[in-house]
C-alpha cells in the first residue's frame, strides 16, 4: 500500500469543498456550480484508482488507515474498505457529480447552501462506508443525517418540513438504541478482556451470553431496517422521497439506503451470528413482504415519484433476502443488487426529476404520448426501465438471479415468492410507462416539451454504460466481491462465536474460502 | 495543614465582591469601573484555580474541602459567570450591585460544592439562593421579573426547610454533619437509626431536587427561567443546577456509599420522571426561554442518571458532561439574548427566516441546538456518549434507554427552532442587520469552540475529568 491516506482525502474533499463554497463570499451561482461540480468529479477520480488497486484475493481491509484518536476509551480513527464496501464507495462518488449536474438549472434557491450540502452529504456517506471503528461509524452515520434533513427541509416539495422531521425521528430512534447496544457491546468486551476498543474486527469476537445477543441484535438490526427500509419500517421513506428535490432523491435511494445493508452486513449479521440465523426466517418473510407489499402498492400510485419509492422498498427486499440466505449466491447477488439499485433507481429518479423541470407535475395521469414528443427520453427512459425490471443483458438481471438462485438454495418458496416479486415489478413498470410514454398526446402542454439536451444525455449515458458493463461483465465486480462474500459467510456461520478470536487483516489464498462456500449447504434451510 | 490556599478561591471573590460593593457606595458612575473588575477578577479565579490544579487539602476542620473536582467545576462556574457578564453588558440591569451578586453568587457555589459539612453546604446553598433571588428579580420595572423573584424565593426557602429538616434527621441517625465521620457511622444493614437516617436522606433529597430543578420539584423553573433577565436564566441553567448537583454527588459519594441501594432507586425514579416531564412539556413551549428551560430539566435528568454508575465513573461522565452542557447552553442563551436584545423577540415563529437575514447566527444556533439533542459531533454527543457508557457499565440498562428515548423526543423540539431560522421570512419584514457586539463576539467564538472541540477531540478533556478525584 502506498503511503498516501487515499480513503481520508476522499472522504474530506468533499468536505473541503463544501467549505470552500460556503466561505468563496464573491462567488456567483456559476462559480458556485462549478466548485461543485469539479471537487465531486475530483472526488470520483480519485476513487477510480480504489477500484485497480484493490486486490481482489485479499483477506480483510485495504488501503487501511489507523491512527489512535482517544486513547482513553479506544477509539480509532480507523478506515479500509474490502469487497463489501468498495462497490458502494465507487457508487457514491460516481452518482454525486451527477447529482451536482441534475440541480444544475434545478436549483435557483440559496445555491450556494445546496451544493454545500451536498457535497457535506458526500463526505458523511463515504465515510460511514470506509469506517471500521465503530465509535467513528457511528459518528458519520448520523452526521449525515444533517445535510439531508436540510436538502429535504429546504429544497423541497410543499410538504418537506414534515418529510424532513419524520426522516430525521425515524432514523434516530433506531440509531439511539443501536447506540446503547453499541455502548453494551463495548462494556461487555472490556470485561471479558480488558482490552477498550471499538474496532469492528476485535468486536467481531465476542461471545455474548444469547439473551443478550438477542437483544444486541434487535437494537442494531432495528437502526438499519429503519434505514433500508425493511417492511414495517418503511413508511418514512415515500414521504422523503417524493418531497426531495432530485438531486436529495437520488442520494436518498442511491446511497443512503445502502447504508441499511451495508451496516446488516457489516455490523449485524457477523457481531451475531448467532441471532442472525436465528432471525433470519423472520427477517426472510419480512423481506418477501417488502417484495411484494413495495411492488403492489407501487402499482397504483398516481404520483411517478412516489411509484419509484414504494419499487425501492420492493428491491431492497431482495437485498435483505439475499443476505438472510446466507449463501454464497445470495450474498453476491445482494451486493450486486446494491449497486444495481443504486443505478437503476437514481436514473429512474433523475428522469422524473427531468420531466417535472419541465412540467411540474408528476402525476401519471398528466402524460402521455411522451414517447413521440421527446424520443430520446423515451429511448433512455426504456432502457432504464427495463434495467429495473431485470432485463438479461442490463444490470438488474444478474443482480435479481443470483438472489433468486440462493432463495432456491435456502428454500423453494423463498424463490417462488422472490419471482412473483419480478413480475409485479415489470408489471407496475410498464403499465406506467404505458400511460406515461405511449397514447395520444392530447394535453396541450406536453405538446411543446423539449427533448432532453446535451447536459441531461450526459448525466443519463455514464449510468447506462454502467448498467450494460455491470449485465455484460458482472465478473469484473463479482470477483472482487469474492474473498469478502466468503469471509461474510465465514463468520457468519459460525455455531457458537466462542473462541472465534479477532480477524485482523491477512492475506491467505482464497480458494478453500470460496470452495468452503459454494460446498456448504445453506444453514437456512428447514 | 496550610488551610489558607483551600479557600483561596472563595476568598478572592469574597473580597472582590466587597469592593465592588464600596466602588458602588464611593464612586459615581461606577458600572464600568465594576463591571471590568468583575471581568478582571473572574479572569484571575480561573487564573489561580488553574495554578492550584495539583493541590487538595482540608480546612476548618475538614469542613471544607479542595479537590480537583471541585477545581474544575470552579473553573467552569468562572467561565459562565464571565459569560453571563458579557451577555449582560449594555443592558439596563448591569449596575454595580448586579455585578455584586454575580460575585457572591460564585462564592456560594464554591461553597456548595467544596462543602463537607452538612453547615457549610447549607451556608453555600443559601449565599448562593439568596443572591440568584435577587438576581432573578433584576429586571425591576418587568412585573414578569418580580414575580419570578418572589416565586423563586418562596419555593426555594421551602426547599431549603426541607434541607434542613433532612440534615437534622441525619445528624440524629449518625451523629455527626461531617460527610465522612457520617460515612463511618454508618453500618448498613444493621444501623440503629435507620428509619431517620432513610427519612433524612429523602428529605435531603427532596431539598436538592428543587434546586437542581427535578420533576416533579421543577414547578418554578420555567416560570423563572421566563422571568428572570436572560443573562440571568443562562447562568441559573448553566450553574445553579449543576452546582446542587456536584454537591448532591459528593454528598453520595463521600457520605452515603454504603446504602447505595436505599438511595439508587430513588435517583432512579426521579431521573426518569425528569426527563420525560422535561422533554414533553418542552414539546408545546413556543417561547424560547420556557422552552430551554424544560430542556435544562431534561438535561438534568440526564445527568442525574450519571449518580447511577460507580462512584468514580459517576463523578467522571458527570463532570465531562456538565462541561459540555455549560458551552452548549450558555452559546443558545447567548443567542437568545441577542435576538431578545435587538429585535424583542422569544417565539419560536419570529425566529424565521434568522438563517437568511444573519446565517452565522443560525448556524451556531443550529451547533448549539443539534449538541443540545446529542448530534455527534458535538460536545452533547460525546457527553451522553460518556455518560451512558458509565451508566451502563454499572448495569443500568433501562435508564439508559428511557434516555436515548429522551434524547430522540428532544430532537423533535430543538428540530423546530431550526427549522423556523431555515424558513424564508416572508416578504415585507426585513430587519435591519445591525453591527455584532465585540462581547457577543467573543461569546460565541468561546461556546462555539467549547462545544465543537470538547465534541471533536474529547481527549483533552477526559484526561482532566479523569483525573479529576472527589477527596474522601
Amino acid at each position: 500500500m502506498t503511503g498516501i491516506p487515499i480513503l481520508s482525502i476522499l472522504v474530506f474533499a468533499p468536505l473541503a469543498g463544501a467549505l470552500i463554497i460556503l466561505l468563496w463570499k464573491n462567488a456567483d451561482a456559476e462559480m458556485i456550480r462549478n466548485v461543485a461540480l469539479g471537487v465531486s468529479l475530483l472526488v470520483f477520480v480519485l476513487s477510480v484508482p480504489l477500484y485497480f488497486g484493490f486486490h481482489p484475493q485479499t483477506v480483510g481491509p485495504q488501503f487501511i488507515e489507523k491512527l489512535s484518536w482517544i486513547p482513553s476509551i479506544g477509539v480509532e480513527y480507523f478506515l479500509g474498505i474490502d469487497g463489501l464496501s468498495l462497490f458502494l464507495v465507487l457508487l457514491t462518488t460516481f452518482l454525486t457529480p451527477l447529482c451536482v449536474l441534475i440541480s444544475w438549472n434545478d436549483i435557483k434557491l440559496k445555491t450556494r447552501q445546496f451544493f454545500a450540502l451536498l457535497l457535506m452529504l458526500e463526505t458523511g456517506v463515504l465515510g460511514v462506508f470506509v469506517a471500521l471503528d465503530l465509535f467513528l461509524f457511528y459518528l458519520f452515520w448520523e452526521v449525515m443525517l444533517i445535510p439531508m434533513y436540510f436538502l429535504i427541509g429546504i429544497w423541497g416539495g410543499p410538504n418537506r418540513i414534515y418529510a424532513a422531521v419524520k426522516f430525521f425521528l425515524y432514523t434516530i430512534v433506531g440509531s439511539l438504541l443501536m447506540l446503547v447496544a453499541i455502548l453494551f457491546l463495548y462494556n461487555f468486551h472490556q470485561e471479558q478482556t480488558g482490552v477498550t476498543t471499538f474496532n469492528m474486527f476485535q468486536l467481531y469476537g465476542s461471545a455474548l451470553p444469547a439473551h443478550q445477543q438477542y437483544w444486541l441484535f434487535l437494537a442494531f438490526f432495528v437502526a438499519f431496517a429503519i434505514k433500508v427500509p425493511m417492511f414495517p419500517f418503511h413508511t418514512w421513506l415515500p414521504d422523503a422521497h417524493t418531497e426531495a428535490p432530485t438531486a436529495g432523491s437520488v442520494l436518498l435511494a442511491a446511497v443512503l439506503l445502502k447504508m441499511g445493508t451495508y451496516g446488516i452486513l457489516r455490523l449485524a449479521v457477523p457481531l451475531f451470528p448467532d441471532m442472525a440465523h436465528k432471525f433470519a426466517p423472520v427477517i426472510l418473510v419480512l423481506g418477501l413482504i417488502g417484495i411484494v407489499y413495495g411492488a403492489l402498492v407501487a402499482m397504483v400510485q398516481t404520483d411517478i415519484k412516489k411509484l419509484v419509492a414504494y419499487s425501492s422498498v420492493s428491491h431492497l427486499g431482495f437485498v435483505i433476502v439475499g443476505i438472510f440466505v446466507f449463501n454464497e449466491q445470495g450474498l453476491h447477488g445482494a451486493i450486486l443488487q446494491m449497486v444495481n439499485h443504486g443505478l437503476s433507481t437514481g436514473a429512474l429518479f433523475l428522469l422524473v426529476g427531468m420531466i417535472y423541470e419541465r412540467r411540474h407535475t408528476r402525476l401519471i395521469s398528466d402524460f402521455g404520448g411522451i414517447a413521440k414528443q421527446m424520443p430520446v427520453y423515451f429511448f433512455l427512459f426504456l432502457i432504464v426501465l427495463l434495467s429495473s425490471v431485470g432485463l438479461p443483458l442490463l444490470n438488474g438481471f444478474v443482480g435479481e438471479f443470483l438472489i433468486l438462485l440462493g432463495g432456491y438454495r435456502a428454500g423453494i418458496w423463498i424463490a417462488l415468492v422472490g419471482a412473483t416479486g419480478i413480475i409485479w415489478g415489470a408489471v407496475y413498470m410498464l403499465w406506467m410507462f404505458q400511460r406515461f410514454m405511449f397514447g395520444p398526446l392530447d394535453k396541450e402542454e406536453n405538446k411543446r416539451l423539449k427533448d432532453l439536451d446535451a447536459r441531461e444525455i450526459g448525466i443519463l449515458v455514464p449510468i447506462i454504460l454502467a448498467m450494460f458493463w455491470i449485465g455484460i461483465y458482472s465478473n469484473s465486480f463479482l470477483r472482487k466481491m469474492d474473498v469478502a462474500v466468503s469471509e461474510s459467510l465465514k463468520s457468519s456461520t459460525k455455531s457458537s462465536p466462542v473462541g472465534a478470536g479477532l480477524v485482523p487483516a491477512r492475506t491467505v489464498v482464497p480458494e478453500q474460502g470460496s470452495q468452503q462456500a459454494t460446498t456448504r449447504v445453506a444453514p437456512a434451510k428447514q | 495543614m496550610n488551610a489558607l490556599f483551600v479557600i483561596l478561591l472563595p476568598s478572592i471573590l469574597f473580597t472582590a465582591s466587597v469592593i465592588v460593593i464600596l466602588l458602588d457606595a464611593f464612586m459615581r458612575d461606577s458600572t464600568r469601573a465594576t463591571y471590568s473588575f468583575s471581568l478582571l477578577v473572574l479572569a484571575a479565579t480561573m487564573l489561580v484555580s488553574l495554578c492550584l490544579w495539583e493541590k487538595q487539602g482540608t480546612a476548618f476542620d475538614g469542613m471544607i474541602v479542595l479537590d480537583s473536582f471541585s477545581l474544575v467545576v470552579t473553573f467552569l462556574f468562572c467561565l459562565a459567570g464571565l459569560v453571563m457578564l458579557l451577555l449582560s453588558d449594555g443592558s439596563p440591569q448591569s449596575t454595580s450591585q448586579f455585578h455584586c451578586l454575580v460575585l457572591l453568587t460564585l462564592v456560594g457555589m464554591i461553597l456548595l460544592l467544596s462543602g463537607t459539612h452538612f453547615l457549610v453546604i447549607f451556608i453555600g446553598l443559601e449565599i448562593l439562593s439568596l443572591s440568584v433571588y435577587v438576581l432573578a428579580a433584576f429586571a425591576k420595572e418587568d412585573p414578569l421579573s418580580a414575580e419570578s423573584g418572589l416565586k423563586y424565593f418562596l419555593l426555594g426557602s421551602f426547599a431549603s426547610a426541607f434541607f434542613l429538616y433532612g440534615t437534622a434527621f441525619i445528624y440524629g441517625a449518625a451523629g455527626s454533619l461531617q460527610l465522612n465521620v457520617i460515612a463511618k457511622s454508618i453500618t448498613y444493614p444493621d444501623f440503629d437509626g435507620q428509619i431517620f437516617l432513610f427519612l433524612g436522606v429523602i428529605f435531603l433529597l427532596i431539598g436538592y431536587a428543587f434546586k437542581i430543578s427535578l420533576a416533579p420539584f421543577h414547578m418554578w423553573t420555567p416560570d423563572v427561567y421566563e422571568g428572570a433577565p436572560t443573562p440571568v436564566t443562562a447562568f441559573m441553567a448553566a450553574t445553579v443546577k449543576a452546582a446542587a448537583l456536584a454537591s448532591l454527588l459528593r454528598v453520595l459519594v463521600v457520605a452515603l456509599p454504603s446504602i447505595y441501594s436505599f438511595w439508587s432507586p430513588l435517583i432512579w425514579v426521579l431521573a426518569v420522571v425528569t426527563m420525560f416531564w422535561g422533554n414533553l412539556s418542552a414539546i408545546w413551549q413556543d417561547n424560547l426561554k420556557r422552552l430551554l428551560a424544560y430542556s435544562s430539566i431534561a438535561h438534568a435528568g440526564y445527568m442525574l442518571t450519571g449518580l447511577l454508575a460507580s462512584p468514580e465513573q459517576a463523578q467522571q461522565s458527570i463532570l465531562y458532561y456538565f462541561a459540555a452542557y455549560v458551552f452548549m447552553n450558555l452559546g443558545a442563551f447567548t443567542l437568545v439574548n441577542y435576538m431578545e436584545r435587538t429585535r424583542g423577540v422569544l417565539n419560536i415563529s419570529q425566529y424565521q427566516g434568522l438563517a437568511y437575514s444573519r446565517p452565522a447566527l443560525a448556524v451556531c444556533l443550529t451547533l448549539f441546538l443539534l449538541s443540545l439533542g446529542g448530534l455527534p459531533p458535538t460536545a452533547g454527543f460525546f457527553g451522553k456518549f460518556y455518560l451512558f457508557r458509565a451508566v451502563l457499565q454499572a448495569g443500568n440498562i433501562w435508564i439508559v434507554i428511557f434516555a436515548v428515548i429522551n434524547s430522540a423526543i428532544s430532537f423533535y423540539y430543538y428540530l423546530r427552532i431550526v427549522i423556523a431560522m431555515f424558513t424564508p421570512e416572508k416578504e415585507g419584514a426585513p430587519v435591519a442587520a445591525s453591527r455584532l457586539s465585540l462581547p457577543l463576539i467573543l461569546t460565541l467564538v468561546l461556546t462555539v469552540w467549547g462545544t465543537v472541540s470538547l465534541g471533536l477531540a474529547p481527549g483533552f478533556f477526559l484526561e482532566i475529568a479523569r483525573a479529576a478525584s472527589i477527596l474522601h
